[in-house]
């Protein structure tokens, strides 16, 4: 269980969040929902450990994350930035290799055991064809599989995701969340950002609503999404679309 | 999703570790010949062979003894020392483009040849001798690169691999200024040319003592950077990136660096400032295997060796006098250069 308690969140001297709790379960989805600037990435780098807690702590079953050599934290909390070009034409395969660093020695080449799980995560996410090709001259949306495929290959518990959804194009918003559910079916604990309130309504047992480094609301999804809530969280009017049982948002002017 | 169309050009994303060896490997055997046999003197290969068996066997060659001295007092060790410091640029120079992951960087980036060509012209101007100026070289490059990496390490916020690559572009101007000052202070006539000579590269001083200095901290260096070819690929990720897979990006910048700065500052020690090599040949050894590092490195390492041996062979034979290294890599670097970012297209 990835537990946090009373965590304050900052750059260097600066605290732009304090007093955030939340737990996720193992076989869980949680969305973190929020505008621009309330603080969504840095919660997630310190949740991860890459930015250390300004208070309170973050718990990976009982261990304090910041307590980890960041190795074995490698092989408990998995990361998936928000889609990037990248600097050099990996191939998409070594790409997915680089889930296994923190699975071998420093100056070991990867194991017959490494190869196995790169192939097996690139079979289950359907990247066999894109496998030789170079991480450069995919779409974006291939691309961001390619992450989640190195996630997968950390073999970690958890994976949190930075706003899975952003810069990709309408379908491929679709393929990347069917995923996460697919990953949170297969027993992964999933910690995602997203500006799409549906998103959190379809794609999240739970949503975390963050307003200025604070948490505004935080409950099952069904019960937190609601019109009013999300103009409160964003300040504006929100409506509330409600058709054969399902619910949608969009913002109304 | 539909994959874009396919790119007309693959470069050698996939090509194996082999064949980036085998063709290096090749080039280099082609390279040696050719350096041996080119030259005032004339020189068959069968000497250099008889000569070198013979030396090897302890046997004497039954050759001329100005022939068995060009072989092995001249030729041979500028021979060496070309492979040796064509490959330790390459290295470096590969190893920092993933590192500040820009495939436009250079061994110098942190100041390493900037620090070493201010303790060589000091010693110049000082009239030491040679082996003097080679150690305060070497030094001098040691020194600019710790000073740039604890300077940068100490300036706080932003990226940190921007704000090491910025310290050392200042760091670099301001050992370029008190080169400028050195050369002011010497002596038009005697000193001024030996310090135009070494800014600008040669190899034409090889002398066999010169080696061993070389070679055992090359080869520290590139072992060192073999030995973490194959978190390379890792480290050329945004920093926190790489540590949320798992990889301690602070200590293992801090061996790369240090053992870059090693090779480079000892090739430059002996062969002053040989600029292009380390940039060029990592994109070389790119076409040939693609960027993943462990496949890359290696290849970068023969084949830079390989480049810098024919880039010496025709800097001794193209004119009656030899031209400086740094102006023939210059020449042929500029139009390889141009001709790269044309066709890249974006992808390295």
């Amino acid at each position: 269980m990835l537990d946090v308690q009373r965590l304050a969140i900052g750059y260097g001297s600066h605290v732009i969040g304090r007093d955030l709790s939340f737990s996720l379960m193992e076989g869980r989805a949680l969305a973190l929902l929020g505008p621009n600037g309330s603080g969504k990435t840095t919660l997630l780098k310190t949740v991860l450990g890459l930015l250390p807690a300004k208070a309170g702590a973050v718990l990976l079953n009982g261990r304090r994350i910041d307590a980890l050599p960041v190795a074995e934290r490698a092989r408990r909390i998995a990361y998936v930035p928000q889609v990037h070009a990248g600097t050099f034409g990996f191939l998409t395969r070594d790409v997915v290799m680089m889930g296994r660093a923190a699975h071998g020695g420093i100056l070991s080449a990867p194991s017959a055991c490494d190869h196995a799980v790169v192939d097996r995560v690139i079979d289950r996410l359907g990247l066999t064809h894109l496998s030789e090709r170079p991480y450069t001259l995919i779409s974006g949306g291939e691309r961001q599989l390619v992450l989640f495929a190195r996630a997968l290959a950390q073999e970690a518990p958890f994976i949190v995701l930075d706003a899975p959804t952003a810069n990709l194009d309408f379908a491929n918003q679709g393929v990347v969340l069917r995923e996460t559910w697919r990953l949170r079916e297969a027993g992964y604990g999933i910690l995602f950002t997203t500006h799409d309130p549906n998103h959190a309504l379809r794609w999240a047992d739970d949503t975390l609503m963050l307003r200025q480094g604070a948490l505004l609301h935080h409950g099952a999804s069904d019960a937190v999404l609601t019109g009013g809530h999300l103009s409160e969280l964003y300040g504006i009017p929100v409506e509330e679309l409600r058709t054969a049982g399902r619910r949608a948002f969009l913002p109304s002017s | 999703m539909k994959p874009e169309p396919a790119a007309g050009f693959r470069f050698g994303f996939d090509r194996p570790l082999w064949l980036g060896l085998g063709v290096s490997a090749a080039v280099i055997v082609g390279g040696v010949a050719l350096a041996f046999a080119v030259g005032r003197y004339p020189l068959t290969l069968t000497d250099v062979a008889t000569i070198l068996m013979r030396r090897l066997t302890g046997q004497a060659s039954g050759l001329p003894q100005a022939t068995e001295a060009i072989v092995l007092n001249i030729r041979g060790p500028r021979i060496l020392a070309a492979l040796l410091v064509g490959s330790a640029l390459a290295s470096a120079g590969t190893a920092f483009q993933g590192l500040f992951r820009n495939p436009l960087v250079s061994p110098d980036i942190l100041g390493a040849s900037s620090g070493a060509a201010l303790g060589a012209v000091l010693g110049i101007l000082l009239s030491l001798d040679v082996a003097s100026i080679q150690i305060l070289a070497f030094l001098g490059g040691l020194t600019a690169v710790t000073a740039v990496y604890v300077i940068g390490s100490l300036l706080r916020g932003g990226d940190g691999i921007v704000l090491l690559v910025l310290t050392g572009v200042v760091i670099g101007s301001l050992l370029g200024a008190g080169i400028g000052l050195v050369k002011t202070l010497a002596d038009p006539y005697n000193q001024l040319p030996a310090i135009t000579f070494w800014l600008l590269g040669s190899l034409a001083a090889t002398t066999p003592a010169d080696l061993v200095p070389l070679a055992l901290p090359v080869l520290i260096g590139t072992v060192v950077l073999i030995g973490l070819r194959w978190k390379m690929n890792v480290m050329s990720l945004p920093d926190e990136e790489a540590r949320a897979l798992g990889i301690a990006t602070g200590p293992i910048r801090c061996v790369i660096v240090a053992a870059a700065t090693l090779i480079t500052a000892a090739s430059v020690s002996v062969a002053g400032i040989v600029g292009w090599v380390g940039l060029v040949t990592p994109h070389l050894a790119r076409a040939l295997v693609g960027p993943s590092f462990p496949r890359l490195l290696p290849t970068a390492a023969l084949l830079g060796g390989a480049y810098l041996l024919l880039i010496d062979t025709l800097a001794r034979s193209i004119a009656p006098v030899e031209v400086p290294l740094g102006v023939l890599t210059a020449v042929i670097g500029t139009p390889f250069f141009l001709g790269l970012l044309a066709r890249s297209r974006g992808a390295w």
